[in-house]
């Protein structure tokens, strides 16, 4: 599904990532997990082709994201509030991305709906601008911008953070649902180890930029590893 | 997705916090538009009589063919000091299945909704109709106004392209734009005239489509070469290279011996070192103090100083052009971290006292900067003696209070790229009661007795604003000290 091979981007002199190969497959639940400065962002930012490569690819079933804009129609991402567009209310957002994804309002709807128990009645049908959210309630209308039109891949960078732990709870449900009903693709970069190993089946560890583990399906074995590394 | 970006880029202005004070600021921009297009068809309209009995030119499309590549080049640097670059937030829109292509085709697209556009039709459609017309036919003269109509677009394509260029490039490059001058020196001076070369071009757009088509191939190849700078540039992470180290230290020890004041001041200036955009106005800064070199004027052998009205305003722009424009955003520098200043004891005072010992330092620089202007006489030392007086003891304080309205949050960390937001036009229309204040007590004493007592008057009153200088500093502190609240609430929401 994803692919990655030789992938080095540098900042000035910094390098900041360099992985050498790297293939996601599809219905997997990549987990991204590192400490600060390991490059988990920037990576995400490499697939979806918002900052350039300094060398390498990464390609999304084949295609080369630098070269296509194909694969934006099967990716759906919220990496942070900048990609969303703060002067308009929840609803207006939805709206306008149903007329770029060209969406009925039937499938907008039966999209949102599965994010009913997540909104909590905070979300949709409020008088209110993305800009006066909450920081929790505006993850909460990027994730659900990132699952419209039912894409193949979704990225998530930090999806847990800013939310109480029943909406935690909640979308890790959400995300399970849509990996088995659908078998999409999930990348989710989190410092919440627990989330995580629960919702994840494979757990790639970055530090510097660089793969330093790889972790697949063993779930006990990959906390305890995970655990050994951030305990040191 | 055209309609749907247009209807966005309209939601996203009405909703604006700053909603208000950018209508007013766009309001007088249009009215100075306005006023400006009545002037443009003023002199369209005499434009054919007046070079027929005033310059004496009988052949008039002869002339203008010759004069064509004169009025491009004079378009070319109007353009670039004037003309806007287009703004857009691209992080909103890359990760969506819309084509990036069509983002940047949109992007220019509107760019092309400016009175530069309409320039060169409006100057030159009725002398092509009594005169190139009238002499050619009409289908030529069609197509000779159409011909320079798109040269005019290639231009505003240009600059686009230009001002790219020079936001990533090193601000020494500014002064290859001095290179669309040397033309005109040179016929000024009678060496070269570079018009009689390019005459027989426009001279052929009067028989034949020829000189059309090249110039449409001509504007098609640099819109080409902005679509393709712009969509290879259109990524977010523009801005990160870590050049901004270079100025590590910046500023360290200028402003010791003030205490807090001292340390604000100095901070706000490691600010202003560090980032692109007010680096930028500190460099135009400088390029302004040459203006006086426009507008004084060495006397005569013999003849006195001949002191008006213009050079105590001429003085008073060039020391304060820094603090005009960097304090327009008094507060909105400090935006994306105004809540350090609200969670110290005395945060905000100390954080205004800085500010103003920032900006009276950068009006003194100017002063010291512009010495050398003496040698137009000795009396522009009063003149700017009292611009300096002026600035810091009454202008400063205005500066700060027209700010103080509303201030807008302001990501001074945004790349360069399609982040020109604030500057353009109306920063310096919000200006004006600053420079029309000076006026309100130097015009009525030069008026009823002389423009040296008239600049003793403006001296003695600014003295007293002097006197008062941390009276009136209380004021600006108590003003955001008493809203604070809403001011911090805005901020935090961000842009």
């Amino acid at each position: 599904m994803i692919h990655v091979e030789n992938l080095v981007k540098k900042y000035g002199t910094d390098e900041v990532l360099n992985i050498e190969k790297l293939t996601i497959e599809r219905s997997e639940c990549f987990g991204l997990v590192g400490n600060n400065g390991a490059g988990k962002t920037t990576f995400f930012q490499l697939i979806l082709d918002l900052v350039r490569t300094t060398s390498g690819y990464v390609k999304i079933g084949g295609e080369d994201v630098s070269d296509t804009e194909e694969w934006k129609e099967r990716v759906g991402a919220y990496l942070d509030e900048h990609m969303l567009l703060p002067f308009l209310t929840p609803d207006e957002y939805f709206e306008t991305l149903r007329k770029i994804y060209g969406l009925t309002q039937e499938e907008l709807n039966s999209s949102l709906v599965r994010f009913k128990p997540l909104f909590n009645d905070e979300i949709l049908g409020k008088k209110k601008y993305i800009r006066d959210l909450s920081k929790g309630n505006v993850k909460k209308v990027g994730i659900a911008s990132a699952f419209l039109d039912s894409p193949a891949i979704v990225l998530l960078d930090e999806p847990f953070e800013n939310l109480d732990p029943t909406s935690q709870n909640r979308l890790k449900k959400l995300i399970q649902e849509e990996r088995e009903q659908k078998e999409t693709t999930f990348l989710i970069s989190s410092h919440d180890l627990t989330h995580v190993t629960d919702i994840c089946n494979r757990i790639v560890l970055l530090e510097k930029g660089h793969v330093l583990k790889d972790l697949k399906d063993d779930k006990d074995a990959m906390a305890s590893e995970l655990s050994d590394y951030f305990n040191r | 997705m055209t309609p749907e970006f247009i209807r966005l880029l309209f939601l996203e202005r009405i909703r604006s916090f700053s909603f208000g004070r950018d209508l007013i600021s766009s309001i007088m921009v249009l009215v100075l538009i306005v006023f400006i297009l009545f002037y443009l068809i003023g002199i369209a309209i005499f434009l054919g009589i007046m070079l027929k009995s005033e310059l004496g030119i009988e052949n008039v499309p002869a002339f203008l063919n010759t004069a064509a590549i004169y009025y491009l080049l004079a378009e070319f640097m109007v353009r670039f000091f004037l003309q806007k670059t287009p703004l857009f937030d691209l992080n909103r829109y890359l990760h969506l299945p819309i084509k990036r292509s069509g983002i940047i085709h949109f992007l220019l697209g509107k760019s092309l909704i400016s009175t530069f556009t309409l320039m060169a039709f409006i100057l030159f459609l009725p002398i092509t109709i009594t005169e190139i017309s009238a002499a050619h036919g009409p289908l030529n003269g069609a197509i000779w106004i159409t011909t320079l109509i798109i040269f005019s677009i290639s231009l505003h394509w240009v600059v686009l392209w230009v001002k790219d260029l020079l936001s990533r490039k090193h601000p020494a490059f500014f002064g290859l734009l001095l290179l669309p001058a040397i033309p005109f020196a040179l016929l000024y001076y009678n060496l070269f005239n570079l018009g009689e070369y390019t005459a027989p071009f426009f001279a052929l757009s009067l028989s034949g489509p020829f000189a059309l088509i090249s110039a449409i191939v001509i504007c098609s190849l640099c819109y080409r070469t902005v679509f393709s700078d712009y969509k290879r540039n259109a990524y977010i992470d523009h801005a990160k290279k870590p050049s901004s180290f270079a100025f590590a230290g910046g500023g360290s020890g200028l402003f010791a011996g003030f205490g807090i004041p001292g340390i604000m001041a100095e901070t706000e200036f490691k600010l202003i070192l560090r980032h692109k955009k007010s680096r930028s106005y500190l460099i135009m800064s400088l390029l302004f103090l040459f203006y006086g070199l426009l507008l004084y004027e060495i006397p005569e052998p013999g003849e006195p100083f001949g002191l008006n009205g213009l050079h105590i305003f001429v003085g008073i722009f060039m020391m304060a052009i820094f603090f005009v424009q960097f304090g327009q955003f008094f507060l909105s520098w400090n935006s994306s971290f105004f809540d350090f200043y609200l969670t110290r004891k005395n945060g905000i005072r100390d954080m205004i006292r800085g500010k103003l010992l920032l900006l009276s330092f950068s009006c003194i620089a100017a002063f010291l900067l512009t010495l050398p202007y003496v040698y137009f006489g000795w009396q522009i030392l009063l003149v700017h003696i009292t611009a300096l007086l002026y600035n810091v003891g009454i202008g400063i304080h205005i500066i700060v209070m027209i700010s103080l309205w509303k201030p807008k949050p302001m990501d001074i960390n945004k790349g360069a790229m399609f982040n020109y937001d604030g500057v353009g036009f109306a920063q310096f229309l919000m200006a004006i009661p600053f420079f029309i204040a000076p006026y309100l007590i130097y015009a009525p004493v030069a008026l009823f007795f002389s423009n040296y007592a008239a600049l003793a008057a403006l001296s003695i009153t600014s003295l007293i604003g002097l006197l008062f200088f941390n009276r009136l500093t209380e004021v600006s502190a108590g003003i955001v000290g008493n809203n604070r609240h809403k001011i911090s609430s805005f901020f935090r929401r961000g842009t």
